[in-house]
């Protein structure tokens, strides 16, 4: 399966140059505002970053989702279907190289942050000033008070969530070329059912939880973000497996 | 026998591509999987190996399902050009050789050599006859128990078909088995132990070549016209 995941990581290497291209030009830009203490520059700067940050995680899930697509419907599919391995080692490859790239990007945004922010902090000397504003600022609006525990929960559950639907992706896709393969409208029909099973899904996790927590009360922040990321962690493993069934019995690349 | 299928049924929306065939493959001989586009030769191959699963029916290599065991001894080359675009003809060789164990590195080299390809050319740049002999150097170097070679001549310069013919000819052995698709019949006529001849999904002719000349007094040529004319 690890050679398997290092094609995965392969197939997508050149978007990832890219993403990490136009980081380090932010950066660039970014100091260029720290050295010339141009305050317009670093607050545009750190501005596209942020927006940039949002379009890479989004673009790094839509890329795993198309590779598959990619690896079910053109004859590159042959690459992969004729290695001697089940559907469920090809299927858990993928799922696996997209969590780890999610992940991995992920840390490395929060390290370009910390970076940045660590850099702003020393610049202008206001370290605590700035913790004090962040705090305040979230107990003033959302009446929180942000513990650690409950930062690596949210993160947990962005990273589960986005995962989930990645498999739920290629649930759909499957779908479209196995059990659906003989419909015309088999492309409209797998988005659909996309939709759908995010939000049976959803509502699954509202129901569960729903009844253990009152959602406008809550008091355990951490223990609710953990038993929505398991929830999410069982509907990967669900779509992971229903794919790799489709594939076993189905495939027909 | 090696390859086994009965009642072997794909059928794609309202088209059936295989519709019923059953026969058996014996091992150390040259088939010649025979007919025109569209006749089904492309979609059995791909049942054989394991890209498509049959509508009904059954087949085994060796009284396995067709699977990963199967895919480990059965070289399939696809017809298509199937390589990821971002490969060079090196790193076509460097996957053969992480997933197929039987895949012989030196012999690719030679392969890639005798086919006048360089390790440096992009597999999405090269013209289609230097794509259709990068597929057969890729295949061809693996040791393969079975291998199924889809249309080897497509793309290749009347030139060049000597040299590849001979190449598959070099993996033919006692316990190597060859099932070749072609429509281009006169150049396997002098090459080939069987010939299975399909028809819209169907066996409409098979047997031991020799056989077949004798008891119909005409080439495999000549048969293949009369079928399919």
């Amino acid at each position: 399966m690890l050679k398997l995941m290092k094609y995965e990581f392969r197939k997508q290497a050149f978007s990832k140059m890219v993403i990490l291209l136009l980081v380090g030009l932010i950066q660039l830009f970014f100091f260029f505002g720290i050295v010339t203490d141009n305050n317009n520059v670093i607050g545009t700067s750190m501005g596209i970053l942020a927006v940039f940050t949002f379009g890479a995680l989004f673009f790094m899930a839509f890329e795993a989702i198309i590779t598959f697509s990619n690896d079910l419907k053109q004859k590159c599919s042959y690459m992969l279907f004729l290695t001697p391995h089940t559907s469920y080692s090809i299927v858990g490859a993928k799922v696996l190289a997209a969590a780890i790239q999610i992940i991995l990007a992920g840390i490395a945004f929060f390290l370009v942050y910390f970076l940045d922010i660590a850099v702003l902090v020393g610049k202008f000397n206001q370290l605590e000033l700035l913790k004090e504003m962040i705090n305040q600022f979230l107990q003033e609006v959302f009446s929180l008070n942000i513990q650690l525990q409950d930062i690596i929960g949210v993160v947990a559950v962005i990273i589960t969530a986005w995962i989930s639907v990645i498999t739920v992706a290629f649930f759909s896709i499957t779908l479209s070329t196995t059990f659906l393969a003989n419909f015309k409208l088999k492309g409209l029909v797998s988005f659909l059912i996309f939709i759908a099973i995010n939000y049976v899904f959803g509502e699954i996790v509202n129901m569960g939880l729903g009844r253990v927590y009152d959602i406008n009360n809550l008091s355990n922040l951490s223990m609710y973000y953990m038993l929505e990321s398991l929830y999410m962690l069982c509907f990967t493993i669900i779509t992971y497996v229903g794919t790799s069934w489709m594939l076993e019995k189905k495939v027909s690349v | 026998m090696v390859l086994q299928c009965k009642d072997l049924v794909k059928k794609y929306y309202s088209k059936t591509a295989v519709n019923g065939i059953s026969f058996d493959i014996d091992q150390g001989k040259i088939y010649a999987l025979l007919g025109p586009n569209g006749s089904g030769k492309t979609t059995f191959m791909k049942i054989a190996a394991g890209l498509v699963k049959p509508t009904s029916g059954t087949i085994t290599y060796k009284g396995n399902q067709i699977g990963p065991v199967t895919k480990e001894r059965i070289a399939y080359m696809s017809t298509e050009p199937f390589f990821y675009n971002y490969m060079t003809v090196a790193d076509v060789g460097k996957y053969y050789k992480d997933f197929f164990e039987d895949f012989d590195e030196k012999r690719y080299e030679e392969l890639i050599d005798r086919m006048e390809l360089n390790m440096k050319d992009k597999s999405k740049t090269l013209s289609s006859g230097l794509a259709a002999k990068l597929k057969i150097a890729a295949t061809l170097a693996r040791k393969a128990e079975l291998y199924m070679l889809d249309e080897p001549l497509n793309g290749i310069d009347i030139i060049a078909r000597d040299k590849i013919v001979t190449t598959i000819l070099e993996a033919a052995k006692d316990d190597v088995t060859l099932l070749i698709s072609s429509h281009l019949v006169d150049e396997l006529e002098k090459i080939i132990d069987n010939a299975i001849f399909v028809k819209n999904g169907n066996i409409a002719l098979m047997g031991e070549a020799e056989d077949l000349r004798v008891k119909h007094g005409k080439s495999i040529v000549e048969l293949y016209k009369e079928i399919y004319a």
